[in-house]
């Protein structure tokens, strides 16, 4: 279907249109959620605050920019604002260690149950680099998950991202770097 | 040497690292993903639901209200009954012991 033609008829409150928007998107948007929040039942939780959002906005969007595109953007404000609550989620568990309760990291196993015909090894360095992205900046953190993650173009990144090429580009460059020490620290030190 | 070699295999596994995600398997969305959304869709509409069965609330205030008054009134009345029946029996009393006020007494003279 035509982007054009569903954006009409979701404006129109046509009731076959949300069923076919999730039907088309669910996949990119539950992935691309995936890529931030590293874990399956979270990215589809986020997913769903997506397509929510898309529900309440619907009428708001002018088309300038593609659907998928929005989609992304909303993808991506969504993540970060889940990753930002778990940070602070994650603090206030850190201090009910503190008090003496118990503390909850599931990543390392929801990860391998995401991807379970994915060699060993393999899961365990993307676990690694996973690790290593959510130490970036936010804004490399997100260029570089939407290039690695969904493989977007610089200029599809730049779209959503709301920036220039030229600033993508430098976004990726330092990303990478900062990457490379991140993981050159790491590897040392399980090698000493 | 050996130095040499761990530098070579660290950056060895830093680059491995970092093309892992090269290969990564896309995930599906779970089967009910739609299902579920539209109970989401549902809820996040409820409030509504709530607010328009808010043109219920003038009644039931009313409701409350009158029950209200009606409680009160009965404890005045039960209190006013109590009242009435403990002068009564005030009153029998101090006529069988002789203690009624008698306010002519205050013009008598003691002697």
């Amino acid at each position: 279907m035509i982007e054009n033609q569903l954006v009409t008829q979701l404006q129109a409150n046509e009731p076959a249109a949300f069923r076919n928007l999730v039907a088309n998107y669910q996949d990119l948007v539950v992935n691309t959620c995936y890529g931030f929040v590293q874990h399956r039942e979270d990215a589809e939780d986020v997913a769903q605050e997506v397509f929510i959002e898309v529900h309440r906005s619907i009428h708001k969007f002018r088309g300038d920019a593609k659907l998928s595109t929005w989609l992304y953007r909303i993808a991506m404000t969504k993540s970060i604002d889940f990753l930002r609550s778990k940070k602070r989620k994650k603090w206030m568990s850190s201090l009910q260690v503190l008090l003496g309760g118990e503390k909850h990291d599931r990543q390392v196993e929801d990860r391998q149950s995401a991807n379970p015909h994915t060699a060993l090894e393999n899961v365990e360095r993307q676990e690694i680099l996973a690790k290593a992205v959510s130490k970036l900046p936010e804004n490399q953190q997100i260029a570089f998950t939407l290039s690695k993650f969904e493989g977007l173009s610089y200029k599809q990144i730049a779209e959503v991202m709301n920036t220039s090429q030229s600033s993508v580009e430098s976004l990726l460059f330092r990303a990478k770097r900062n990457l490379k020490k991140l993981l050159f620290e790491y590897y040392k030190n399980q090698n000493n | 040497m050996e130095n040499n070699y761990n530098k070579n295999w660290v950056e060895e596994e830093v680059e491995k690292t970092l093309s892992s995600w090269d290969d990564l398997e896309r995930i599906e969305a779970n089967p009910y993903f739609f299902t579920r959304l539209q109970q989401r869709l549902a809820n996040e509409q409820s409030p509504k639901q709530l607010w328009s069965a808010s043109f219920l609330r003038p009644a039931l205030l009313g409701i409350l209200l009158i029950i209200n008054v009606w409680t009160v009134a009965s404890v005045l009345n039960s209190q006013a009954r109590y009242n009435t029946t403990t002068t009564a029996t005030l009153s029998d009393f101090a006529s069988d012991y002789g203690l009624e006020y008698n306010p002519t007494d205050e013009y008598l003279s003691v002697e």
